[in-house]
């Protein structure tokens, strides 16, 4: 067998395809996945925009204000009502007839027993000895809230405590205090702000009323106070939805603290109640009577969601309140679940990168064995088969691979059996068939030496048919010879010059017919590409065809020319010869088919068969165009 | 038989008609002298190498030129070809491949063997005659032998 068939436009693909569709699926598929994974946790983090939905920070942040509001809308009405009820207590312990009545008895009797001389401690263990005092310090206890809430009655007169549900307090001088004071211009309660004073160190909250006779003048004035700390500080402490370090913030018109403050400040110290100015931003919004929600720095210099409220106390004044939790505090949960989604969803796009790239290569693997397999093949292996891996679409095509393959096999020995026996064939006739030729024509020719004496005229001109006959079958089975020959010829591709081609061609073909005159244009020729011993074949075809057909025509005319159609490139010898009619032009190229006689023209008609053969294996065309008695031109086309 | 006599021409050929022809070319041109025809392979070998029916020979007396067709019985022209020129006694025997094929594997394989020649037999015989009589003239007038 020749390989050497496939020696034009050969190519081997030796290189592995770049970038290959294991590389193309794997960074594909792998952007996809991070982008999928980086949509969601966008989404989370900043939201869907055009929605409503702000993101999960956003929409903690809303639930957050939230709840932030209604704690602090819960602890108004908290201290509003605590203020009212307090407010109407006292006014309805004021009014009670009975109590009024059993002040202005007690008076007496401290002004009867000051009378007679009985002052200081003495005094007031007489005064607890009486009936009245007794009733009113029931009546006092009643009215009490826990033991952080002191009540007392003074003497309008002397301003002095002269009952009271602190014993300490008994004989203690009010007449300063402007729980005093206040409440004798009013007919209602008077509300005295949260504060220290010698007669209650911790901070609280005063209520006063006017208690009177029965002509309605002053008698006394029945005082309260409720300690900040212990009865509004717990009332205010909700202790949920703030978080660990969240804070409630009650203010008074000067933006002091009026409950102790949760966290140290940023010096360190903590401080106490009453002694700190809160400079922070919700904190003066609310004590100016503003109300709303807010994200800004605390007190400490740290970022908070606030929702502040104004309380109004009286109808002059109030207290600012400030519900706040910290930033950091809240979106911590929220930070921590995205970091561990983040790290989820990290090590999840490793494992889809890890299992497409996986994916892909046992998707392509199999391709790049069968196209291996294949290159095998090429290379002349026809015994190499793909490896069916898998049983999906890949393995059925490796399959039908293997299948095709064993087809091919099969095919290429029938040919190379079919073309042994050719050649076995062609080399018995080149060996055998000429011999006998050779002997009817020795003998022949020597029967005519020898016994030309006794042969006649007749005798002699048969004997000369006979020769020429068989010099002619010898001539027919060379040309059959040379033609068979031509299909198994190796090729040997180089850049052929044509010009010079056939200019050493013709020279050589004229040199044998010296008598003719001939002669030859020869075109602009540019180089192609072939075998040079077989091209040399077909312009030694071709120009002896022409300068045989012109044999009767004088000048004798041979045009060797070139020209590009349709991109290829086109190469003629055209003559004035005898031509041929266009109607036979399809024997022109057929094997001993002629168009001439041989007493016109010699010849076996193999010529032009053997042309048509050369320019085919060299992937052209060939074709003729002629006319009666005009001429013919026979065109090729060849590589450049 | 004269076996003895020296030889000029060893002719290995087993076609008759050819052998004639041959030997009218060589004739017709006075070099018949002196040309020992066998008629196959083995014959050839015999008495190139002074075996079986030619054991009697000596080696040394060489032919000066041997004319080997190709298609021959017993042993082809190729191996008789070979073993001559394998040989160091007979390797300078110039040996001429005259023969029918044009084949080109058989003009090669020829040559790579180490023939001296190679000529295709015209079928004309005019031109067999005129080859055959410049072949003799050649190998045995003009050209100068190595014994």
């Amino acid at each position: 067998m020749n390989p050497g068939h496939m020696t034009l436009g050969e190519e081997k693909p030796r290189q592995r395809p770049f970038p290959s569709v294991r590389t193309k699926l794997t960074v594909y598929f792998s952007l996809m996945a991070v982008a999928i994974l980086a949509a969601i946790q966008l989404t989370n983090i900043v939201g869907v925009p055009f929605t409503a939905y702000s993101g999960m920070q956003g929409q903690q942040r809303a639930e957050a204000f939230k709840s932030l509001e209604l704690v602090a809308d819960l602890n108004k009405e908290r201290l509003l009502r605590l203020i009212k009820q307090q407010r109407d207590d006292i006014r309805v312990a004021a009014n009670n007839r009975f109590t009024a009545a059993a002040v202005v008895r007690l008076r007496a009797t401290i002004r009867e027993l000051s009378a007679r001389g009985r002052g200081g401690t003495e005094l007031w263990d007489l005064v607890r000895e009486t009936q009245d005092y007794r009733g009113l310090l029931k009546h006092l206890n009643d009215f009490r809230y826990g033991i952080n809430h002191k009540l007392a009655i003074v003497d309008a007169g002397t301003g002095k405590v002269f009952i009271s549900t602190d014993e300490a307090l008994q004989g203690a001088d009010f007449s300063e205090h402007d729980g005093f004071t206040g409440a004798f211009g009013s007919a209602d309660a008077y509300v005295g702000d949260i504060r220290t004073g010698a007669l209650d160190p911790a901070p609280s909250l005063c209520f006063s009323h006017a208690i009177r006779d029965g002509a309605g003048k002053v008698v006394a004035v029945l005082w309260t106070a409720v300690s900040a700390n212990d009865i509004i500080k717990p009332l205010l402490y909700t202790g949920t939805g703030l978080g660990e370090r969240g804070e409630v913030l009650l203010i008074n018109r000067d933006a002091e603290n009026l409950l102790p403050l949760k966290h140290p400040l940023a010096d360190g110290t903590v401080a106490k109640p009453l002694g700190y100015r809160i400079q922070a931003q919700p904190a003066l919004l609310a004590a100016t009577g503003h109300e709303g929600i807010i994200e800004t720095e605390d007190y400490r210099g740290e970022p908070t969601l606030a929702a502040y409220r104004y309380i109004p106390v009286t109808s002059e004044w109030g207290w600012g309140m400030v519900i706040k939790r910290d930033r950091e505090e809240l979106f911590a949960p929220l930070r921590r679940g995205m970091t561990y989604s983040s790290a989820i969803g990290l090590v999840g796009l490793l494992t889809l990168i890890a299992l497409i790239a996986w994916l892909a290569r046992s998707l392509t693997r199999p391709i790049l064995a069968l196209s291996q397999t294949a290159v095998r093949v090429a290379e002349g292996d026809l015994d190499a088969r793909a490896p069916v891996t898998t049983s999906d679409e890949v393995g059925y095509l490796a399959r039908t691979f293997n299948l095709m393959l064993q087809r091919t096999k099969e095919r290429t020995e029938e040919l190379a059996a079919l073309n042994k026996e050719l050649e076995a064939f062609s080399y018995s006739v080149s060996h055998d068939l000429r011999s006998p030729l050779r002997a009817i024509d020795g003998f022949s020719s020597i029967l005519l030496e020898d016994y030309s004496g006794t042969l006649d005229a007749k005798g002699k001109r048969l004997l000369n048919i006979i020769r020429t006959n068989t010099q002619k079958m010898g001539q027919l089975i060379d040309d059959l010879l040379a033609f068979a020959r031509l299909g198994r010829q190796h090729m040997k591709l180089t850049v052929i010059n044509m010009a010079e081609l056939t200019k050493a061609v013709f020279d050589e073909l004229a040199s044998r017919s010296p008598e003719r005159k001939l002669e030859l244009h020869v075109k602009t020729l540019p180089p192609a590409q072939g075998d040079p011993a077989m091209i040399r074949q077909v312009f030694v075809n071709l120009l002896s065809n022409a300068i045989k057909f012109t044999r009767y025509r004088d000048p004798t005319v041979i045009e060797v020319g070139h020209r590009v159609d349709d991109r290829s490139s086109v190469y003629y010898v055209k003559d004035n010869g005898a031509g041929f009619d266009m109607q036979y032009v399809h024997k022109l190229f057929g094997v001993f088919q002629r168009l001439h006689t041989s007493e016109q023209f010699e010849g076996t008609g193999v010529g032009l068969a053997i042309v048509q053969q050369i320019i085919q294996r060299h992937g052209g065309r060939v074709w003729a165009e002629g006319k009666v008695n005009e001429g013919a031109t026979i065109s090729f086309t060849l590589a450049r | 038989m004269a076996h003895l006599d020296p030889v000029d021409i060893l002719l290995v050929e087993d076609n008759p008609y050819d052998v004639e022809l041959i030997l009218r070319g060589l004739e017709q041109h006075n070099v018949t002298n002196k040309v020992r025809v066998v008629k196959d392979g083995a014959e050839a070998l015999d008495f190139i190498f002074c075996t079986g029916a030619y054991a009697h020979r000596t080696i040394g007396d060489t032919p000066k030129v041997v004319l080997l067709d190709l298609k021959l019985p017993k042993i082809d022209g190729l191996e008789v070809l070979q073993r001559i020129k394998s040989d160091e006694r007979t390797k300078v025997i110039p040996v001429i491949v005259l023969t029918s094929s044009q084949e080109k594997r058989d003009i090669v394989e020829s040559y790579r063997r180490g023939a001296n020649s190679y000529m295709v037999k015209p079928i004309e015989c005019d031109q067999l005659f005129r080859c055959v009589a410049e072949l003799g003239f050649y190998w045995l007038v003009c050209n100068k032998p190595p014994c």
